[in-house]
């Protein structure tokens, strides 16, 4: 029976290669803890100034992420 | 005001990226949000004709050391595997050297066998699966033509993939009833081992002219994005979600986000006839009053250089570079986006030089929006030094 507090699928406890999972792992690290907290009046900010400061909360915390994010991250892709 | 960037349309700067064959566009089922219109022709491509396809596209000035080839239907496993053996072997020994290519099917898994994994696996090709989710928002919309749901079938598909261990991607299509529940959804995809995920949306687009998504479903979708992504970060590691992805890797990055629907022989379709159009893959087969269809040529009489210089290729590539450049004048999500879907632009205004469309809003503002809220409530909240903990 599925587990609702445990989310590992049955069977399968590997975690996968994931931006997202590489993020909030690091965010969570004791680097980017020392980093100061984004702005909260978020509403007010224009989008460029809002994903500037998160970009270089990140970059800051974990400068490799950029250097290894493939081209392809700077294209959209076709939905399919 | 949006942020001036160097994003152009330039056929001399333009890469091919990827080149969707249609082997039919014969579909064994018929979903109720499909778009195709020809989806009923059994008309299939002739080995001749894609070795005349390979001979154009391998010739042209377009290509560069990496594409991706997308067997895209109908359904492409209706094709025997045989054509398949044949096809893809043809396809090696007209390649250039320098040259890689990476296959990719994409399937609605009703008739996947052993043998076709085997085949997956020795031609190391790309496998996504069509799932709705849990049987019931499956079988809403996925039916054969005689209206029997398509679920049981597709989950087949998943446990003989995961027990041959061929890794596979799933795409859900997302209507209205799928956005009640995303816990429900995610806790799916977890249960059943799925790891990746891609969320398109019902779109119109071609046969399905009207949307489950428009008007109040624009703000479930919206809530439904922030929802589940709390869930994907929450758990990291177990779900990776190709929205949340691509827009975190956009948000890091430097460089201005372009689209490759919007570029000219970035993506190449090619019919079961030889047909060829570019843009939009759902272009091809696509028909609208004021430029009749979409195809630009054909592979028995035309190379792409000859597209290039067609009046009517000219016509549409203007209005679509028009649609961008109002889109970097008026939208301030250009920077992530790159313009926007011109099927999508043409397909709900008439028009490919139009700016915001339901399909923007959803797929690149609502997702954008949302992921941005996301990182800045995270960035600010203690459950960010729990994160690593759970994963």
């Amino acid at each position: 029976m599925f587990n609702h507090r445990d989310r590992r699928p049955l069977g399968q406890g590997t975690a996968i290669a994931s931006l997202v999972a590489v993020v909030a792992c690091a965010l969570a690290s004791d680097a980017i803890a020392r980093q100061p907290p984004a702005e909260p009046s978020a509403g007010e900010q224009t989008l460029a100034a809002r994903v500037g400061a998160i970009a270089e909360r990140i970059r800051s915390g974990e400068p490799a992420l950029v250097r290894e994010l493939p081209p392809e991250a700077k294209i959209a892709q076709w939905r399919n | 005001m949006a942020a001036r960037t160097e994003t152009r349309v330039d056929t001399v700067t333009a890469r091919l990226r990827l080149l969707v064959l249609q082997p039919t566009p014969f579909c064994n089922i018929d979903c109720s949000y499909c778009y195709l219109s020809n989806r009923r022709s059994t008309a299939r491509m002739s080995l001749e004709t894609l070795d005349l396809a390979c001979q154009r596209v391998f010739e042209s000035p377009f290509f560069d050391r990496q594409l991706q080839v997308a067997w895209h239907g109908g359904e492409p496993l209706v094709v025997p595997l045989a054509w398949y053996e044949d096809a893809i072997a043809l396809m090696a020994q007209r390649c250039p050297p320098a040259l890689q290519l990476t296959h990719r099917f994409q399937t609605n898994g009703l008739l996947l066998n052993e043998d076709w994994v085997r085949f997956f696996a020795r031609t190391r090709a790309k496998v996504g699966l069509s799932i709705d989710g849990p049987a019931d928002l499956h079988d809403a919309h996925r039916r054969t033509r005689r209206g029997r749901g398509t679920h049981e079938s597709v989950m087949r598909a998943v446990r003989l993939l995961q027990d041959q261990g061929l890794p596979f991607h799933v795409i859900t299509v997302l209507t209205e009833c799928a956005l009640d529940d995303p816990e429900r959804l995610f806790d799916f995809y977890v249960q059943h081992g799925i790891r990746e995920v891609g969320f398109n949306i019902e779109e119109i687009e071609g046969s399905n002219t009207a949307s489950s998504l428009s008007g109040r479903g624009e703000t479930k979708f919206r809530n439904f994005i922030e929802r589940f992504f709390k869930l994907v970060w929450q758990a990291p590691g177990l779900l990776k979600v190709r929205e949340f992805e691509s827009v975190l890797a956009y948000l890091i990055s430097d460089g201005p986000v372009s689209d490759e629907q919007n570029l000219p022989f970035a993506i190449v379709s090619i019919s079961h006839d030889g047909a060829i159009s570019t843009f939009s893959p759902e272009l091809l087969g696509a028909r609208h009053p004021r430029f009749g269809d979409f195809a630009f040529g054909n592979v028995r009489t035309h190379s792409l250089a000859d597209i290039a210089h067609a009046a009517r290729f000219q016509t549409i590539r203007g209005e679509i570079r028009r649609g961008v450049d109002a889109c970097e004048r008026s939208c301030r999500y250009f920077r992530w986006c790159g313009g926007g879907a011109p099927a999508n632009k043409l397909f709900e205004t008439g028009q490919f030089d139009a700016t915001e469309t339901m399909h923007c809003r959803l797929t690149r503002q609502a997702v954008l929006d949302e992921v941005i809220a996301g990182m800045e409530t995270r960035l600010r909240s203690p459950e960010v030094q729990h994160a690593a903990s759970i994963s």
